[in-house]
């Protein structure tokens, strides 16, 4: 027959293995909702980055269109469409910009300038505008300067601290 | 934003760019619209700069900044009214409080840059 602990002998059972019990559910628990909040930073920071090279190419796409042919009925329309992408991608880099460290910022800033200058400068809205190839190429050339840029602080984001 | 900072963002003797022209800037010259880049610069900038006065120019609040309106009132400054870009970054302060709009803070003395290397 086993022989059960008397009621002394429980509360000291409880001291010895309940505490011990007790400590590693919370430091557990505490780690997990650690673990859960980095993991959720990480993907808001993946959907920002995705969104922004998403956004980027849509907005070289649009404007590059826009610059290969001379005015016509369609470009107030393309020039709304163009004006609320390059809002998406100026809002999406200055997200991306938060996060990111310090030393990719010049290399954004530089990059973005450059295309939102490309991509609405020159004769854009004007009504004699002529078609631009050479604002084409350098349309493309910004676009993929940026998404290079942005590519380059993420991968440096998640290689030099955990996000 | 502590009331001094308002005062200067947006209160007397700044251009609150979206309130006092339009929130929806376009087109370089007048013959392209109402709310060019040229009407901005003659009809409410340069006045402002000619009296002397230095030009606290908000952004904040316009829908966004097409570059061909923003370099003809930087770079018109430069080209049509002869001031130096050393002078027009002196003399005018481009300031917002919206990240997504500092990209326009930046071009701004860019453009008055380039018109002088032109």
């Amino acid at each position: 027959m086993i022989d059960l602990p008397s009621a002394h002998g429980w509360l000291t059972l409880l001291g010895q293995l309940g505490v011990p019990a007790l400590v590693a559910a919370g430091v557990t628990f505490l780690l997990n909702r650690r673990l859960e909040r980095l993991r959720g930073r990480r993907e808001l920071n993946t959907r920002v980055f995705d969104s922004a090279r998403d956004n980027i190419r849509d907005l070289a796409r649009l404007t590059s269109a826009y610059w290969s042919h001379d005015r016509s009925p369609a470009d107030p329309e393309d020039e709304t469409k163009i004006l609320m992408i390059e809002s998406d991608v100026r809002v999406d880099v200055a997200a991306v910009l938060e996060f990111a460290l310090p030393e990719a910022k010049d290399e954004i800033e530089s990059a973005i300038d450059d295309l939102i200058e490309a991509g609405t400068g020159g004769d854009y809205q004007s009504i004699d505008r002529k078609a631009d190839i050479g604002r084409v190429r350098r349309i493309a050339g910004a676009a993929a300067r940026l998404r290079g840029a942005l590519l380059k602080a993420r991968r440096n984001l998640i290689e030099k601290r955990v996000t | 934003m502590s009331e001094a900072a308002r005062s200067v963002m947006g209160g007397e003797g700044a251009i609150l760019l979206a309130r006092d022209f339009s929130p929806y800037p376009a087109g370089r010259y007048r013959k392209d619209g109402p709310y060019s880049g040229e009407a901005f610069r003659d009809d409410l900038l340069w006045p402002r700069l000619a009296d002397g006065h230095r030009v606290l120019l908000n952004i904040d609040g316009v829908a966004g900044l097409p570059s061909s309106f923003w370099e003809e009132v930087f770079g018109g400054l430069v080209r049509r009214h002869n001031l130096t870009p050393d002078a027009v970054r002196k003399r005018i302060s481009v300031l917002t409080t919206d990240k997504a709009l500092e990209p326009f803070a930046r071009l701004a003395f860019k453009f008055a840059e380039e018109a002088q290397q032109k």
